[in-house]
């Protein structure tokens, strides 16, 4: 993040953080999809919206220790999140993603119009099925980098770990990405890749083209 | 698969990819094209979910107003104090608010002031109705706008919490409590008061569901006057009842109560309504909350009627909503409380 859009969310976040309610909701506008998404990549679609909002609540509980600028802020947020996220899947004890990769594949078998659509243009939906269906530690790694758009030493701290495997971690997760949605080499069948390839082969044939 | 097969990402390229900031960025071949729907936001419009965490903001609104004009160590912890406090209210408030939603089902509002704010209603029905509930003195409907700025009444009156606190020293003008007078008198109409007809359809709902103790709800104040005594209130809302032939309402409400130990808590409700015809409803909920700087509960609720009787429905957790007085009502409501322990608490549920 940076340049103007940085400088005006610093600005907004600044408001905010003086409790103007307006500048609450540009940052919440700003975050919330985001958040939203990420969140889905942890505790399942279904249940997002909803850790979503347990994690604004802290958020605004908390708000008066927050000290930071935005990039700061969205870490921050992005940690209470995932925190919530633990929580709320402590409680339905499942591990992360099971239930999400289910529902992602689910859909995937099921035939739809994807086939025409992906020629046009990737939905965000389709492409957040296509991030969660990496391996966990890379989804997060690219959704952190990507959707929240932490720098890979915010994520680190999101994640416990060093911004080194997170780097890594991001980059395995776009080399796979990138060998799902991007053609092999003489435009071979890639076998067996999983249920992801078919959906999105229009998407390959077209980048061949 | 074998990444052999395919071509290499350079890893500038994942850098470059990784990098692009947000809502930004060149999606030039179909990763680019992934990662950059995947950070699209789409415009937003105000939801419920919004709603919910500017509730949750505007909780701590004041101590950010105070933190940045007066970084006074003492002046925050007063703030805190305060807050605590007010927590106590927050479940009353709900309830209070409740009437509220119940009195705007009489087919007073637009429906338009749904999303605006839900406990700072500038109507005058609602204010009225808070003035009803204005023994408990927490009336989260005040007289503020909901578009607050910084610039009007700085300290706290945007805030739902800070009505409740008779110590706050910014707004003594803007106190609900001042309005305790109730309204009768400001009822543009002449059938019964809009908020007396609210208030009798709460009261016959709870009674119906064996909750005759709802009169104790300091809410019911003004019914039980204008009734003539609590004995006559039966008769009294058949016969408001029985008059209304209009309604067509909905509500929605938001409450949440977070204690911790600083203990924060806020309650809203807001209803609309309009219409005619004579409705039916249903809806159920529970709520407690207790006077120590705890609100909880959870739920949810949905009302929805036709022909019959007015619906009501009550959403806990420091939240009531209440929906529809007669033909349609709906009504939504999130509760939310964080280590709380409910005790000696307000209770409210009503069930047609």
């Amino acid at each position: 993040m940076a340049g103007r859009t940085a400088d005006d969310f610093d600005a907004t976040l600044r408001r905010m953080l003086r409790g103007d309610e307006d500048a609450f909701r540009t940052v919440y506008r700003a975050l919330n999809p985001a958040l939203v998404r990420y969140l889905g990549a942890l505790v399942g679609t279904g249940d997002a919206e909803d850790v979503a909002s347990e994690t604004w609540a802290q958020v605004c509980r908390d708000l008066p220790k927050f000290r930071g600028d935005g990039d700061g802020f969205r870490g921050w947020v992005t940690t209470i999140g995932r925190h919530r996220a633990m929580d709320h899947l402590r409680a339905l004890r499942v591990r992360p993603q099971a239930a999400a990769t289910e529902a992602v594949l689910d859909q995937r078998r099921a035939p739809d119009e994807a086939d025409t659509e992906a020629l046009v243009a990737i939905s965000t939906e389709a492409a957040m099925e296509l991030i969660r269906a990496l391996p966990q530690e890379q989804a997060e790694a690219v959704l952190l980098r990507v959707v929240m758009g932490l720098d890979a030493k915010s994520a680190g701290r999101v994640l416990g770990k060093r911004p080194g495997a997170v780097r890594t971690a991001a980059y395995r997760g776009l080399q796979t990405l990138a060998a799902t949605v991007q053609p092999a080499p003489a435009h071979q069948e890639i076998p067996a890749a999983g249920a992801a390839s078919d959906t999105f082969r229009p998407l390959i044939a077209e980048e061949v083209t | 698969m074998s990444t052999n097969r395919i071509p290499r990402l350079a890893r500038r390229r994942a850098r470059a990819l990784l990098d692009q900031p947000l809502g930004g960025g060149v999606a030039d071949d179909a990763l680019g094209r992934v990662l950059a729907a995947a950070r699209t936001t789409p415009a937003a419009d105000a939801t419920d979910a919004e709603l919910f965490a500017v509730m949750h903001f505007r909780a701590v609104t004041p101590t950010l107003r105070s933190t940045a004009r007066r970084p006074s160590m003492i002046k925050s912890l007063l703030t805190k104090l305060v807050a605590t406090k007010i927590v106590a209210g927050a479940a009353v408030a709900a309830a209070a608010t409740g009437g509220v939603a119940l009195a705007a089902a009489d087919g007073q509002f637009s429906a338009t002031t749904q999303l605006a704010a839900p406990a700072l209603s500038t109507d005058a029905p609602s204010s009225g109705a808070a003035g009803t509930d204005a023994p408990s003195s927490d009336a989260p409907v005040s007289s503020t706008p909901p578009a607050d700025d910084t610039s009007t009444a700085p300290t706290d009156s945007t805030s739902p919490t800070d009505s409740t606190a008779p110590t706050d020293s910014a707004s003594p003008t803007d106190t609900p409590t001042g309005s305790t007078s109730p309204d009768p008198s400001t009822s543009p109409s002449d059938g019964p008061n809009p908020s007396l007809h609210g208030l009798c359809v709460a009261f016959t709902s709870g009674v119906s569901a064996s909750h005759g103790n709802a009169l104790n709800n300091p809410a019911f104040t003004v019914l039980i006057t204008a009734a003539g005594g609590l004995d006559n209130v039966g008769s009294y809302c058949a016969t408001v009842l029985g008059t209304d032939d209009h309604g067509d309402g909905s509500g929605k409400g938001h409450g949440h109560g977070q204690g911790d130990d600083n203990g924060q808590g806020n309650g809203n409700g807001q209803g609309n309504g309009n219409g005619h015809g004579q409705g039916n409803g249903n809806g159920n909920g529970q709520g407690n909350g207790n006077g120590q700087g705890n609100g909880n509960g959870q739920g949810n609720g949905n009302g929805n009627g036709k022909s019959g009787e007015p619906g009501t429905v009550t959403v806990s957790g420091g939240a009531t909503v209440s929906a529809g007085s007669s033909g349609n009502g709906h009504g939504k409501g999130h509760g939310h409380g964080n280590q709380g322990d409910a005790e000696g608490g307000l209770s409210l549920s009503l069930q047609p």
